[in-house]
Parts: structure tokens; sequence; C-alpha cells
């Protein structure tokens, strides 16, 4: 059996296992930890996008994302692999009426042209062989309707290798999956929407999604600093709780990062029309490098603005209210804290009021002396002169100061500790 | 040959560690503390010694230290000076930092280079195991880490603290080779910053070992604190533990130190304007005492809280027994309290959202503002007067309990010592039989007349009656000979006497039967003494030999694992000079004129029997290695602890003179 069959074989049989069903059910219906937030965030997709009245759920499992539209009043097919997925589901739905088939999401039971909205969530990343699937499900797409579902972005490891000076290959090979357990599927959008456009079909959105959330290394320019590991996953974990919080990570979510493109996050949702519109195809893709380009140099609320945005007077609004309770200003604080490593230019005065701006200011300050203190102690190890002389039986002497020098150096060059200073002072 | 020496730098609080070390795993400790009168008898008795470092044979001068601290510290200057000059944003930094730098070095060199002064002479006196630790980023810690990392020694870390923190800065980066956690949240921090999983064990605090014997006498230190504060009687102890700023961030709060207490005591001035007595005590350290007073006098006045409040500047773990309702800022201390059975309630700070946050949603740690001193007062008062609520939060803390601190059952030293001991080559042997240290080689040079089990079963295999015996070795063979056959004559020779059989007096070609029990391995040249054997013998004359067996799994895992340890008896009996296979053993007997007529083994049972069919191979796998397509006849040698040899002179015409 060959890799790509191999790995089919595997994930279809994984979940059927109703020990694995059960967990996977708990797990999306936990309120614990950023689930709930990726919920959200993606069942919100579907209930925007999600149109006419027949909707079929591809590799619906137990209903996450379609549950919410068969509750709106949508005529909901859902298809699975798994009986043990179909019968937590009906569960789950309990007298909201839902058709649910057992079948196999690459050759579906089911006739053309027979739905207005094809979804598929945390599906079609699974598939290697992502063409033949996609040409199976838009099948049953009624001409007008429309086919929504997300996939990883190559786009977004090929900026990451751009962004660190390496080629795009690096971007390729380096954030591959490592073996046919892991698989995980790739696109960049440019190869989807030209498949897309074989098919007949139109884009007709991209939502990039799961910047500040997912699982180890969701993206790669916040991973292994402030935003990653489990020091992030705890402070998320507040979402649960925390209204606010969690309205913020929505906000950035739904504001800021849909309306950036493939490259910003590692995932994003692909609704396309079944509408034969080559033209249209192409300008879009054209309008999509223009805007990747511009966005490269820098955040600002205009930009979003011409892709539905808010104007910055809104954002500002919006956003100031959400950082008057402290846990928000704290998060995006460090949200931003990650970005000093990138120096990606984000005008914060056209999101935050004066005073926020000042706190966030106040951060970044902090951030960059902490950067500064440990460039100058990384400094004093390479000094050649210096390291001779301070070996002593083979122990190199320099390094054993950095923890009482690290004090020093914040407190006589940066004046860390005074009264006025630290993030949470007045003034 | 000395026990090999654990150098423990560990705090007083984990000095069990140590003790564990030496007691059940058989290592000497060097430390920079001495035991107790009766730790240190203890340790007598065992055999085990407790060193103190820079002490005695280990002393070493701190004054040179000194000295030569300040020669390096001026010659460094004038280089560091000129190398920084530049500014940093246009400031004056750089210089600033040089000065902050020089100055550093002028107070710790010296430290540093006295300890590795005193590490030098334990390793020239002692062979040193490991290094154990419960820092390795401060000063000391550091030096020990970089010390033991260049003579190839192993560095334990046993985390002093919960974890609760994000080591940045400074603290992200690591020197030890394994650590010790107290329970897998302290493990998380070092995950985030790429230590390996593989090499995080999670023991549980030794720190907190005390914990248990504590709780036994809860009911007793309540009252006992109830009576040092003079607490109204009605009146709850909510105790509130005081936070420091480590300074190694300039992500801090501005003086966490007031906004936290000031959180506090606002909170309780919320708690007395809506009549809810309470007893607020402050818990803080001794050298703080005159600090904490005036602080404590001033904001409460400023907040308007009135109530008496209490000091406590002793042991934590008392204190938090004692109490109704502990809160505290990101601190271990709320552990202490989930262990304590005592409900704990945790304040944010800003800086809790990059140093952490300590506590996620699911830890069943109630979490506040700071600003909320409503909110704070909210909850402090259904804990206290809510049962449901705060059985609730009690129940669910201590089901927590287990991801802060894997067991609070006083046996984390215990574990501890283990990890480590596991992770080190093992003393030569950990129990000595009569209370002073023996070697095996104490009785190399004395071989030992012992009966062994092969003798025994060399006797039971004799086929035919013997008239004339010759037992080589142990004279318990011979009398074991004797008293099967009562009727022979039995004639037992030590090793050293077997060299020159023409010397002792026994007659030409008379022995019928000749006992080798494990005696040719002993034998320099047991090739020579079966040639000369044979003239000896009779011509029906049959020898019986046994022989351990070198082709084992055994062998092949101690090897691999670098252990060749002699021990009193079997293969490696520390008096074994000569090794044999089953191919050898027919080399050995064929080349000196033998023909081997019975091959008896003693089996390891370890390896079970196994019917293969013929031409068919098995796989003996064992967890470091597997041995493939192995055959019938193989996996018998394999599984042979000890070959029985029965042979009988081959080529009558061959004998030597």
């Amino acid at each position: 059996m060959n890799d790509q069959a191999a790995h089919i074989a595997w994930k279809t049989n994984a979940w059927k296992d109703a020990g694995m069903v059960s967990g996977y059910a708990q797990r999306m219906a936990e309120r614990s930890g950023w689930n709930v937030l990726k919920n959200h965030v993606e069942t919100r997709i579907f209930e925007r996008f999600a149109c006419g009245s027949d909707v079929l759920d591809i590799g619906i499992g137990t209903g996450r994302a379609s549950l919410p539209l068969a509750r709106r009043g949508y005529n909901v097919t859902g298809i699975d692999s798994s009986q043990a997925m179909l019968d937590k589901c009906r569960e789950l739905a309990g007298p909201v009426p839902i058709t649910l088939l057992p079948g196999d999401v690459a050759r579906l039971p089911l006739p053309n042209d027979s739905f207005d909205t094809v979804m598929a969530l945390n599906t079609f990343a699974h598939f290697p062989h992502w063409r033949e699937i996609l040409k199976e499900w838009v099948r049953v797409v009624r001409p007008g309707g429309r086919v929504i579902f997300d996939v990883y972005s190559l786009d977004h490891d090929i900026a990451y290798a751009r962004a660190v000076g390496k080629p795009a290959e690096y971007g390729v090979s380096h954030f591959a999956p490592k073996d046919v357990g892991s698989f995980f599927l790739r696109l960049p959008i440019d190869e989807l929407v030209s498949f897309a456009d074989e098919l007949g079909f139109t884009i007709s959105a991209v939502v990039p999604y799961g910047v500040f959330f997912g699982r180890a290394g969701f993206n790669h320019f916040l991973t292994g600093g402030a935003v990653s590991g489990f020091s992030w996953d705890r402070l998320l974990s507040w979402v649960s709780v925390d209204p606010k919080l969690f309205e913020l990570f929505v906000f950035l979510e739904e504001e800021i990062v849909a309306r950036t493109t493939s490259e910003t996050a590692s995932r994003y949702m692909a609704v396309f029309d079944r509408r034969a519109d080559s033209q249209a195809n192409s300008r879009w893709l054209e309008r999509n490098a223009e805007y990747a380009g511009e966005l490269r140099g820098g955040l600002t609320a205009d930009l979003l603005a011409a892709r539905g945005g808010a104007d910055a007077p809104k954002m500002r609004e919006r956003l100031s209210n959400l950082l008057a309770h402290e846990p928000c200003m704290y998060a995006l604080a460090r949200i931003a804290l990650a970005n000093l490593a990138w120096r990606w230019p984000i005008r914060y005065h056209d999101f935050l009021e004066e005073s926020q701006c000042r706190v966030l200011e106040r951060v970044l300050q902090a951030g960059r002396h902490d950067a500064q203190m440990l460039e100058l102690l990384s400094e004093l190890g390479k000094v050649d002169a210096l390291g001779a002389r301070w070996t002593h039986e083979g122990v190199p002497l320099v390094t054993l100061l950095s923890y009482d020098a690290a004090s020093e150096i914040l407190d006589r060059a940066f004046d860390a500790f005074s009264p006025a200073s630290g993030i949470s002072a007045r003034g | 040959m000395a026990r090999p020496v654990i150098i423990s730098l560990l705090w007083q609080p984990f000095a069990r560690v140590g003790v564990e070390l030496a007691a059940r795993h058989g290592f000497d400790i060097a430390c920079e503390y001495t035991l107790s009168e009766s730790l240190r008898s203890e340790f007598e008795r065992l055999g085990r010694r407790w060193l103190v470092l820079g002490q005695g044979e280990l002393a070493s001068d701190s004054e040179s230290a000194r000295l030569d601290g300040a020669v390096r510290v001026e010659e460094a200057a004038h280089v560091l000076r000129d190398h920084f000059t530049g500014a940093i944003d246009g400031k004056p930094q750089g210089a600033r930092a040089v000065e902050a730098i020089l100055d550093t070095a002028n107070r710790r060199l010296p430290l540093a280079l006295h300890l590795v002064n005193v590490l030098e002479r334990v390793r020239e006196k002692e062979r040193v195991a490991a290094v154990v630790l419960n820092e390795s980023e401060a000063l000391t810690g550091k030096t020990a880490a970089l010390w033991a990392k260049r003579h190839g020694i192993p560095v334990f870390l046993v985390s002093h603290a919960v974890g609760l923190g994000t080591p940045y800065t400074v603290t992200a980066d690591f020197h030890a080779d394994f650590m010790t956690f107290a329970g897998e949240r302290g493990m998380e921090p070092y995950l985030d910053v790429g230590f390996p999983r593989e090499r995080m064990i999670v023991t549980g605090s030794p720190a907190w070992d005390g914990f248990p014997a504590l709780l036994t006498r809860r009911n007793d230190l309540r009252a006992r604190l109830r009576a040092e504060v003079n607490a109204q009687a009605n009146a709850p102890i909510v105790v509130f533990a005081t936070t420091w700023n480590a300074k190694l961030t300039a992500l801090r709060d501005a003086d966490v130190y007031e906004a936290s207490l000031r959180a506090f005591l606002s909170a309780c001035a919320v708690l007395q304007r809506r009549g809810v007595s309470v007893h607020p005590l402050i818990k803080d350290r001794p050298p703080n005492a005159d600090f904490a007073r005036e602080a404590v006098e001033r904001i409460a006045a400023e907040v308007g809280c009135t109530m008496t409040i209490s000091f406590g500047f002793g042991d934590l773990a008392s204190v938090v027994i004692g109490a109704d309702v502990l809160v505290a800022h990101d601190s271990g201390a709320i552990v202490e309290a989930m262990m304590a059975g005592v409900p704990a309630v945790n304040l944010w700070m800003p800086a809790s959202w990059f140093s952490g946050p300590a506590f996620g949603a699911e830890d069943a740690i109630p979490c506040v503002q700071h600003g909320n001193a409503e909110g704070l007062a909210d909850v402090l008062q259904q804990l206290l007067t809510n049962a449901q609520i705060r059985q609730d939060v009690l129940r669910n803390q201590a089901a927590r309990l287990p991801y802060f601190q894997i067991a609070n059952d006083g046996n984390s030293a215990v574990r501890c010592a283990q990890a480590i001991a596991q992770r080190l080559m093992p003393p030569v042997d950990t129990a000595p039989a009569n209370g002073s240290t023996r070697h095996v080689w104490d009785d190399v040079t004395r071989p030992a007349e012992r009966l062994t089990p092969a003798s025994l079963d060399l006797v039971a295999i004799i086929a035919k009656p013997p008239q004339r015996v010759l037992t080589i070795g142990a004279a318990s063979t011979g009398a074991a000979v004797q008293e099967r056959y009562s009727g022979a004559t039995v004639i037992t020779l030590t090793l050293s006497e077997a060299l020159d059989l023409s010397t002792c007096g026994i007659e030409r070609g008379s022995v019928d039967l000749v006992m080798l029990a494990d005696v040719l391995q002993k034998m320099y040249d047991p090739w020579s003494f079966l040639e000369r054997l044979k003239p000896f013998l009779c011509d029906e004359a049959v020898l019986l030999a046994s022989v351990p067996n070198l082709r084992t799994i055994d062998t092949i895992t101690n090897v691999l694992a670098g252990r060749w340890e002699y021990a009193l008896d079997g293969l490696l009996d520390i008096t074994n000079l000569r090794f044999f296979t089953r191919k050898s053993i027919g080399e050995l007997f064929e080349q000196t004129g033998y023909r081997i007529t019975r091959l008896q083994r003693a089996l390891d049972e370890r390896l079970p029997a196994q019917a293969l069919a013929e031409g068919a191979t098995c796989n003996i796998d064992t967890a470091k290695f597997s041995l493939k397509n192995v055959t019938a006849g193989n996996y018998e040698e394999i599984r042979t602890l000890c070959y029985y040899v029965e042979a009988v002179v081959e080529d009558v015409t061959a004998s030597t003179d």
C-alpha cells in the first residue's frame, strides 16, 4: 500500500472507534481552553456564508458546525464514514431535524446538484488527493450554490520562510507533515482558486483564521515566543470564563485576521460559488497578491477598511471598550510584545485610544529593555579578550554573572525598577 | 576503593534528598552544611560519609579567590569599557551597563572562583558521580553546573518551586542534564523553552515532605495560630502571603508588594463595611518585619480598613494550615493552601499576563483582578460563609492538586533520590554485611572454599560409582562425593596444589573420576592442567567439570551498559580468570586430548523453552537490543548458565609425562 493509500485508510478507520469519538465530542463540547474560541470562529464563518436552504455537511462528525444551522432552520444533511460519530451527532441534535447518512466522503451517496451549500469543517485537510475529493464534493452543489471548507495555508509557511531570509522551498519542506498519521493538507490560495476555476467555480471569499489559537505551532511567527506554549494556552483558558476576553479574541479574529490574507494565518476557510467566471478568479488573485504586498508593509485600519473593515474611529471605539477590561489590555499587549521580534509595523493608534496606546508603549518599552539587556549580556560573552582572561579551571566566568548582572543592567542602564517604571505604573 | 560522592548544593529544606542518596543508594555526600547529630551518627553506622565543602580536607582559601577576582575584574574593566563605548538608541546605556557589569563582577566573581576551587578539591580527592542543585541560573548553581559539565559530571536540578512563572530573560536557559519537578505544572515553563521532556521527572517537591506530619496536627496548629493573633471567636483568619519582585525583567508591576497588599486590604475594608468579621494576617519574611508593619498601617488607613491586622513572619506551612482562607499573588503559597485543604484565592496583577498566568481556568483557583476590591470581598465572603461553595472549591482544589504537587505523602525526597540514583552508575554495594565496608575483592587472594550448587549437581550426575576420586577445589565437593559413595577413596587438592600433581602423592593411572566443579575457569592455564592430568587417569577414567557459560543475554546486556561487576560467585566470580562458551569448552577438552561424552546444562529459567521446528528461528527482544534469527541450537546455548561436561581421554597414547 503506498503512503497516500495507507494514510487514507488510517484516517477513515480512526474515527470509527467509539471511544475516540466520545473523546472527540467531549473535547468539542468542552468549554475549557481555546476550543470554545475555535468552535465559535469556525461556526460563525459557516453561518455567515451558508446560502439557500439545503445544506450538506461533509464529515459532519458530531455536528458542531452544522447543528447551529439546523437550529436556524436550514435543511441539514450530514455525512460521515463513522457510524459512531453519526450516533453522537443524532444525540446532540435532540429534537432538531437533521438527515444523517453513513458514507464515504470521497464517494458521496447523493445525486448531482442536490444542495445549495456544501460545507466541510476540519475535513478537507485530511486528503492528499484533494483534487479528486473537491471534484466529488462540487458535483452535488446546485448551480448558484456554494462550497465552504477550511484548509491549511502553504502561503503562511512560505511567507515565514521569506521573513527569515530563506527560499520558498524551505517553507514547503520544513513544515511538511512527517508521516502518514500526521498528514494535513497545505494549499497556496493560487493553486486552489485555479483548480476551482477548472471546475467552474468562482472564489467568493478567503477567510484566514486561527492566528492566536490552535495546536502546537499554530502560527509560525508566534512560535517560541510570548504567544505560544503552555503559558499562552493558560491565558486562553480564561476565554471560557471571561466574556470580555472571549470577545477580544473574536474581535481580533473577525475584524482583523479575517480581513488579511492566507499569509497571515496558518489556516483559512475558502468559499467558492458555482458560477464559471475565470476573469473574476484571475482578477481576485491579482488583487489578493497586491493586497498581500501592501499588508507586508504594515497593518492599518485603512487597509482593513478596503476589505470591509470598520474605519479607524470605529475600530478604536469597539476595541477601547474591550481594553478597558484589564486582562484584555494585557493580553493584547502580550501579542504586541510577540511582534517586537518581527517589527511588523502596526499602526496602533488606528486601533487603540491614546491612554491605551500609552499602556501598550510601556509594555513594548519594557520588552525592548529586556531584549537589549540580553543582547548586552550576550555580547559580553563574545568579547574575546575577556573570555580568555575569564575562565577558571576551564569554567567560563562571564556567563556566571548573567543572573546578577541582568538586574543591575536593567536598573542602572534602563531604569527599569524606579517607582515610575513598570508596566502598571501610572504616568 | 571509596564510594562515589554526590556533590549536593541543595538548600536545607531539600537536605533529605542527600540523606536518601546516601542511605538508600550508597553514595557519599559532599554538601555545604553539616548534618544534625543524630543524622551524622546514622551515617557513621551505615558507613557513609557526609563531607562538608570547604572544610577540613576540602578546605580552600577564600581570600585568594577574592584577590584573584579583584585582579581579573581590573583587567577586564579596561577591555569592557573600550568595547562597549557605543550608545543604545542614542542614550548612553552601553556605558552604564558596563559599570553595572563591573560592579556585579566585583561583588560576585570571587564567590564563583572560590566555589570552583572548592569543587576542584572534591574532584581531586573523590570520585564525583553527580552534582545536585536547586537552581542552575543564579551564580552558585550556574558555577557548579558549568564546572560539572566541564568534567562530564551529570547535573540534576531539583526544582525548588512549583514552577508557576514563565522563565524568561536570563532564566530561560538551562544547564541541567535532568530536572525533577513537583508536578506536571512545573514542567510546562521548561517545555515551553525547549527542555527535552525525556529528561524531566515528576517526583513531588521534597521541601513539602513535612506536610503530612503537620496536617496531623491541624487542630493544634489552628488553635495555636488563633491564640497567637488573639483572633475573635467568630472571626475567620484570612491570610495574605506577600510578594516581591524578582527583578529579572522589565516586564514587572511597579511596586507589586504594595499594590498587592493594597488590593487585599481594600477587600478587607469592603468586608468590614459589609459587617463581615474576619481577622487578616499578613504573612511575610523576617527581614521585612518593620517594612511590612509600616506599609500595612499606612495602606490600611488609606483604604479605610480598621480591623486588627496580625503578622506572621515564621514558617509559611503552619500559618497556611491554621488559616481559613489564603490570598496570594501568583505564588506557591497557593499550592501549599491546596495541600493544607484551605481554600486559596489568587490575585491578578498586570504582569501576571506576561509571566503567566500562574493559574488557568481549569485549575480550580478563583482569580480576581487587583483593582476589584468588591470582587475579592465577594469571593472571600462566599468561601467563609457559604458551606456549599467552600466544600465545592475545596473538593476541586484537592482534585487538581496532583497537577501541581504529584503526591502529598512525604516521600518526594525518596522519589527524587531514586530518580537521581537510577540515572547514575551504582556504587559497589549498598549494604555492608557486618556494618563495615566490604568489597567483593577482599577475598580474591583466598579463593572461597564454598560448596556451590554446581558442585552438588556435578555429584548428582556421576554415572558409575567411582573408586578413586580426585577433586580439585572446594573440600566440600570431595566430602559430598564421599557421602554418596562411601566406599570410594577421595583425594581433594586445592588449586595451587593441583598445579603440580606429581608432588601430590597420586599414583599414576589410579584415578577413575575427576571432579572439577567450577575450577577450570580459575586456573591460569587449564589447558596444561588437563594435559598433565592424563597420566594419573586409568583407562576408563571420567572427568566431570562444571563451567559457567559466557554466552548469555546477561553478559551482553551488562557489557552494553558498561557493567562488568565481579561477584562472589557465578560467571563473574572474582576468582575466575578464564571464560568459556560451548565452543571454547569443546576446544578446551578436544585440544588437550579428551572427548566430551555427555553435556548437560543448567538453564536460565527467564528464557522460556522454545519448541522450534526444524530450521525455524526466533528473535530474543530485550529493552536495548534484539537478537535476530536465533536457531534452536543457539537459543539453547544462550539459555545456558552453566555446562556440566563429562569427558574421557581420547587419545591414550598422547599422554605426556
